[in-house]
């Protein structure tokens, strides 16, 4: 039993280190910034990483197949923006509105994954030229004289409790639940770790990859409108670009919590606690009131970082210090 | 030691199967110039294409370097920060005559250093071009920030005689044009050329015939950074104001005129002339969708489907020939 705890430990030492480290960074933070550890601090803190965990679900199942989805930050824009716009931001409209707008969500997230497989566009092409032309069709659809305000329903995802229990809490939790029991235990789940592995590999054991790669793509896009949902209870104003931020932290938080940008390798857990991890460190920024330039910075430097040391081949170092070791022994 | 290839013949530099692919850019330019010109007569006045070029040149300059890079099968998504630094630079910093002309020639000569990092890491640390150019995007841009935190300031209006000054009689943007077109068009066909191209094809066949690949990576991103300043300076130049994201958009663009002009998105085969016309197709593009009265986010969508169609055209025909040549030979 033991023994079972300290594998288990072991392989997913990457994940409790995250966690560990986004605590213990609070717990400094909030012993030398006074305020910082208010409860209406933790409130904002824990809100804002639920929409970036969310925003960053779909790209983490993009990009453990080896993908990368630069879609999504007008996939929320366009989300916020059609349902402020559709709705007059009243809530009699949100029963048709909501399925209208995932549904625009799976045909996005439908689009991108028939381009990357049956056109063989790459991802990274395919998904940056999706953004630019959601950007064009919601710049279309909606003109900038429309209603911007959320509906009320919609601003009590990000601010309202059920049961006691705060709902983007309950929203982070549910999608926890299902993106774990998707990747642990669905097949879906299996195979997109087969693919993110190794494609021709899975191909020949008989997984249907063009389907594995579109159902992430969709899920991707779906996540995004979720995303997009709260956000937009949670600014109670839809604006152009209020997506932007997302191009850069939702793949940061991916790898943050431990996912390779190579794929195949992370989980959804991993996300959430790099989600949580910098959200608080965007926080502290801005606690010492630097801009919107240090934060750009910021997730450009954390991706490079941790890029790089997750590629650092850990056997080559290990056969050197051996070396080494054995060079002193000799002498 | 001299390279293996040196002592080759010349080698073509449109590979026989891209025949198709290198020829459509020119089909759909002249498709274009020609629809423009029914819909807008005076679209061929010398007024107006010099307009065209004056609107395209920013993109051109960015498109070569970001076919260099496509040339070794990687891609430069760091361009959008470089761009948008030395534009919130030029504003912040650029007021004066003597500042901005001295800055500018400083900008010149350091403009290769972001590319130079990117493929340092690219090529030393081994990490993948999309992570680090990425990831460089992100820090150049969020430099832009340090040096202008909105759209506004100011670039000293001597500064927009290099965009839109003339030089006997021609304006500067058709000089730099053509300028940009012959330089690119001969190192292509120079041994650092033809090396973008073999690390492209094959990285592994290129090391094994002595050629450079790691050097060779780091000239080429150093190479787009350098053209992404350039464009950075014609950019302020032309609007002598500043805009912190203003890169970001010729990304895509830049991604969408090398395809489009019949560059793979998979390495070793394009050509810069292609890249030209790819731009053009696009700034034509916008014409048309300005002249038909529809609204301008037209052209966005009309950009990204027009990216992905020729992607898709580049497949198709190369696997057109590949499977033609396989049967023959059975």
């Amino acid at each position: 039993m033991l023994r079972r705890l300290q594998g288990r430990l072991r392989r997913n030492s990457q994940l409790a280190l995250v966690y560990a480290l986004a605590l213990a960074l609070f717990a400094i933070a909030s012993l030398s910034v006074s305020g910082f550890g208010s409860g209406k601090s933790i409130d904002n803190i824990l809100l804002a990483a639920t929409i970036l965990a969310l925003a960053a679900a779909g790209q983490t199942l993009v990009i453990l197949t080896g993908g990368i989805d630069l879609s999504l930050p007008w996939m929320i824009a366009a989300s916020a923006l059609l349902t402020a716009s559709l709705t007059h931001g009243d809530n009699s409209a949100l029963p048709w509105v909501i399925p209208v707008v995932l549904g625009f969500a799976v045909l996005v997230g439908l689009m991108n994954g028939c381009g990357i497989t049956v056109l063989q566009v790459p991802p990274i092409v395919m998904t940056l030229a999706m953004n630019v032309m959601l950007n064009g069709f919601v710049a279309l659809k909606v003109p900038s004289g429309a209603d911007s305000t959320a509906p009320p329903l919609i601003e009590s995802l990000a601010f309202g409790q059920i049961l006691g229990i705060r709902t983007p809490l309950l929203i982070l939790a549910v999608s926890g639940v299902v993106m774990t029991l998707m990747l642990t235990f669905q097949p879906f789940g299996r195979r997109l770790y087969a693919v993110g592995t190794n494609e021709r590999a899975s191909r020949y054991a008989g997984v249907n990859v063009s389907l594995i790669l579109i159902r992430a793509y969709v899920l991707s896009a779906v996540f995004g409108a979720v995303a997009g949902l709260v956000l937009l209870g949670f600014t109670g104003q839809a604006f152009n670009g209020m997506g932007d931020e997302y191009q850069f932290a939702t793949i940061a938080a991916v790898i943050v919590g431990g996912a390779s940008i190579l794929g195949g390798r992370g989980h959804y857990l991993g996300t959430i606690g790099g989600a949580i991890l910098l959200t608080v460190l965007t926080s502290l920024l801005q606690v010492f009131s630097l801009g919107a330039g240090a934060l750009k910075i910021f997730y450009g430097v954390v991706i490079l970082v941790s890029v790089w040391l997750s590629q650092i081949d850990l056997e080559v170092l290990a056969r050197y210090w051996r070396a080494l070791g054995q060079r002193d022994v000799a002498r | 030691m001299r390279s293996v290839l040196a002592r080759l013949p010349r080698p073509r530099i449109i590979h026989p199967d891209d025949f198709v692919v290198a020829v459509v850019p020119y089909v759909v330019f002249a498709a274009l110039v020609v629809w423009l010109a029914v819909l807008a007569p005076d679209s061929l006045t010398l007024d107006q294409i010099t307009g065209n070029v004056d609107v395209t040149l920013i993109l051109v300059l960015v498109a070569i370097g970001q076919t260099f890079v496509l040339l070794t099968g990687g891609i430069d998504l760091s361009i959008g920060g470089v761009i948008s630094c030395v534009n919130a630079f030029a504003a912040s910093h650029m007021a004066s005559s003597g500042a901005a002309w001295g800055w500018t020639i400083a900008l010149l000569l350091i403009g290769w250093a972001p590319g130079a990092i990117n493929g340092a890491l690219i090529a030393y640390a081994r990490l993948q071009p999309f992570i680090v150019t990425l990831a460089a995007w992100f820090v150049w841009g969020g430099i832009a920030f340090y040096f202008l935190e909105a759209s506004g300031g100011e670039v000293s209006p001597s500064l927009g005689w290099l965009a839109s000054g003339a030089i006997a009689g021609v304006h500067n943007s058709i000089w730099l044009l053509l300028l940009v077109a012959i330089i690119a068009s001969w190192l292509l066909r120079t041994r650092t050329g033809l090396q973008i191209k073999a690390v492209g094809s094959s990285a592994d066949n290129a090391r094994q015939r002595g050629i450079p690949t790691r050097r060779t990576i780091v000239v080429t991103y150093g190479l787009s950074s350098w053209l992404a300043a350039f464009a950075g300076i014609v950019l302020s130049a032309q609007s002598l104001s500043g805009d912190p994201v203003v890169g970001d958009s010729y990304i895509l663009l830049s991604v969408a005129a090398a395809v489009i002009g019949g560059t793979s998105l998979f390495g070793g085969r394009g050509t810069t002339t292609g890249t030209i016309l790819g731009a053009f197709v696009l700034t034509y593009l916008t014409s048309i969708v300005y002249v038909l009265g529809l609204p301008s986010q037209w052209s966005l969508i009309f950009s990204g489907l027009l990216l992905i169609g020729s992607v898709t055209l580049q497949l198709v025909v190369r696997r057109g020939f590949a499977l033609r040549r396989r049967t023959r030979h059975a």
